[in-house]
C-alpha cells in the first residue's frame, strides 16, 4: 500500500509537478479548513466578526444545535417555565393560544418577515431561527454598537476537556450593554462533532442588548428598530418580499396583517 | 573551572526559587478567596489591587464630604442615610462628619489617614454578608485556569455551580466568574470591583472595632 511506503520513496515516486500541485493545494485550501477545526479562540472571533459583518447565518451556525434549539423554543413559549415563575411575558413568549393574544404578543408573532404563526416558527431549524432573530435584532442601535468591528476583543482561552471551554474577552466602553461592572465577559464552547461552538446563553446575548423579542419592540430600543414589512393578507400570510431591512429611527407602529381585527 | 560551573548550575537551580515565591495569577486569586472564606479581611485587602484600595477610599471619603457639606447647608435633608444623617447632625464641620462609619474612627481626617488597605479590610468587614463575596466563596467555587492577557494583566477563570436549574436551561449547571488580576510591583493582585467593594454610604451600623483577622 502506498500509505505503508517510506516517506522517502513516496517522495521519489512522484513527480515533481504533482508534488508541486498537491503543495498548492494544500496551501490554498487550508484556510478554508481551518475555521472549521479552528481553537475555541477563533470560533468566538469569527462569531463577532460575522456578527460584525451581519452575516446572520454564518453567525447562526458557529452556536451549538442544542442552544440554538433552546433559544428557539425559550422564545417561543416552549420551555418549561422555572417553579415560581408565575409572571406572564417575564422570561418568554406564550403565544400559541391565539384566543390569549395581545398586542404585543402578536407582535412578537410577526417579528420575523415572512412567517406569521408561532406554529412555523417552532418548525423552523434552529439555526435558522436565530439567525433571523440576529437579523431582527441587528436593527436595533444598541446591538450594531455591540457587534461593532472592534467591540470585543479576543484574550484567550481556558480549554476544560474535549468537550468543554472558555473563551474570555473584552468590551470597549461604548460597546457595553448589560450594565456588568467589569469590561472582560467569558463565553462557554462545547466541543460537537469535533469542532467548537458557542453555547448560546442569556448572559451571551445580553452582552449584545439581546433580550426576549418582543423586547426589541420596546421602547427604548422599539424607536430604533421599527421594521416595515407586512403587507401581507389579514390570514397571516406575510410576504417575504416585502420585507426590507430594519431601519432607525422609525418610529412608526407595526402593522401585523395577520392580527387583523386584534384589538390594539 | 568545572567545579565553578558546577556550582553556578547550582546556583541557577535555587535561582527560580525567588521566581516561583512569586505567587501566579492563579495562586493568587485562590489566597484571595480563601482570605474572604475565613474572613480574614486584612489578608484579603492586602492581596487587591492597592490603586483600587487608594481610588475606593478617595471616592468614598469625598462623597462623605460631600454628603455632609449638603446636608450642613440644608441642600440635603437630614434624615436619609443613616451613617450620614448621625454624623452631620452632631458634628458643625464636614470634616468630622464620617464619625461612626468605621468604629474607632471618627473623622473624614482619621478615615483618610487610614492606609489604603486597612480602610478597604474595613470596608470589607463590614459588608462580610455581601452576596458578591458569598457567591465567590461558595462552597461549589473552584478555578478553572487562567488567561494572562498580557505581562501585567491576567484573568482567572471560576466555576460555580448553580443550586438549581433545568436540563431545559442553556445556562447549563454552571456560572463562571472572572477575576482580573494586575501586576503590581512585580506581584499579582487582585482588581477590585463595585460588586466586591461595595460602597460604604449603604453600611449597617458597625461593631467596635476589633481584630480583622480574627478567628471566624
Amino acid at each position: 500500500m502506498v500509505t505503508s511506503m517510506p516517506r522517502r520513496d513516496l517522495r521519489g515516486a512522484m513527480p515533481r509537478l504533482a508534488r508541486t500541485l498537491l503543495a498548492a493545494a494544500a496551501v490554498l485550501l487550508a484556510p478554508a479548513a481551518a475555521p472549521a477545526q479552528g481553537s475555541p479562540a477563533q470560533t468566538v472571533q469569527a462569531l463577532f466578526d460575522a456578527m460584525a459583518a451581519r452575516q446572520w447565518d454564518s453567525a447562526a451556525a458557529l452556536f451549538t444545535p442544542e442552544s440554538a434549539a433552546w433559544y428557539q423554543r425559550e422564545q417561543l413559549g416552549l420551555n418549561p417555565r422555572p417553579a415560581g415563575d408565575d409572571e406572564p411575558g417575564s422570561r418568554e413568549l406564550r403565544l400559541p393560544d391565539p384566543e390569549s393574544v395581545t398586542r404585543d404578543d402578536s407582535i412578537a408573532l410577526g417579528l420575523i418577515p415572512g412567517l406569521g404563526p408561532a406554529a412555523e416558527l417552532a418548525d423552523l431549524p434552529p439555526a435558522r431561527f436565530v439567525a433571523l432573530a440576529l437579523r431582527v435584532w441587528g436593527g436595533t442601535l444598541g446591538f450594531e454598537t455591540a457587534t461593532a468591528p472592534g467591540a470585543r476583543t479576543v484574550i484567550g482561552q481556558v480549554v476544560e476537556n474535549d468537550s468543554v471551554a472558555h473563551v474570555l474577552y473584552r468590551v470597549s466602553p461604548e460597546a457595553y450593554m448589560d450594565g456588568l461592572p467589569s469590561a472582560v465577559r467569558v463565553v462557554r464552547l462545547d466541543g460537537v462533532d469535533g469542532r467548537w461552538l458557542v453555547r448560546i446563553n442569556r448572559a451571551l446575548f445580553r452582552s449584545f442588548g439581546m433580550m426576549e423579542l418582543y423586547a426589541a419592540w420596546k421602547p427604548p430600543l422599539a424607536v430604533t428598530a421599527t421594521i416595515e414589512v407586512y403587507a401581507g393578507s389579514a390570514a397571516g400570510a406575510c410576504d417575504p418580499a416585502s420585507y426590507r431591512e430594519p431601519r432607525r429611527g422609525q418610529e412608526d407602529p407595526v402593522a401585523l396583517p395577520h392580527l387583523a381585527g386584534v384589538s390594539p | 573551572m568545572r567545579l565553578a560551573r558546577a556550582l553556578l548550575a547550582a546556583a541557577a537551580l535555587f535561582a527560580p526559587s525567588a521566581a516561583r515565591a512569586q505567587a501566579s495569577p492563579m495562586q493568587t486569586a485562590e489566597a484571595f478567596l480563601d482570605a474572604l472564606r475565613t474572613r480574614r479581611w486584612e489578608a484579603a485587602a492586602a492581596l487587591l489591587d492597592p490603586r483600587d484600595a487608594a481610588q475606593y477610599q478617595e471616592r468614598e471619603l469625598s462623597f462623605a464630604a460631600s454628603e455632609a457639606d449638603r446636608r450642613r447647608t440644608g441642600e440635603l435633608p437630614a434624615d436619609t442615610s443613616p451613617v450620614w444623617t448621625m454624623a452631620s447632625a452632631r458634628l458643625p464641620v464636614y470634616d468630622t462628619a464620617a464619625a461612626g462609619l468605621f468604629p474607632g474612627y471618627r473623622t473624614i481626617g482619621e478615615h483618610a489617614a487610614l492606609p489604603p488597605t486597612r480602610f478597604v479590610a474595613l470596608a470589607l468587614r463590614a459588608w462580610a454578608d455581601n452576596p458578591y463575596v458569598e457567591l465567590l466563596t461558595g462552597p461549589t467555587n473552584r478555578i478553572v485556569g487562567e488567561v494572562m492577557e498580557d505581562d501585567s494583566t491576567a484573568h482567572v477563570l471560576m466555576r460555580r455551580e448553580r443550586e438549581a436549574w433545568d436540563v431545559q436551561d442553556a445556562d447549563g449547571p454552571d456560572e463562571m466568574d472572572v477575576l482580573s488580576l494586575y501586576r503590581v510591583d512585580g506581584r499579582w493582585r487582585v482588581g477590585a470591583n463595585p460588586d466586591l467593594l461595595r460602597s460604604v454610604r449603604e453600611l449597617p451600623r458597625q461593631e467596635p472595632d476589633g481584630d480583622l483577622d480574627a478567628a471566624p
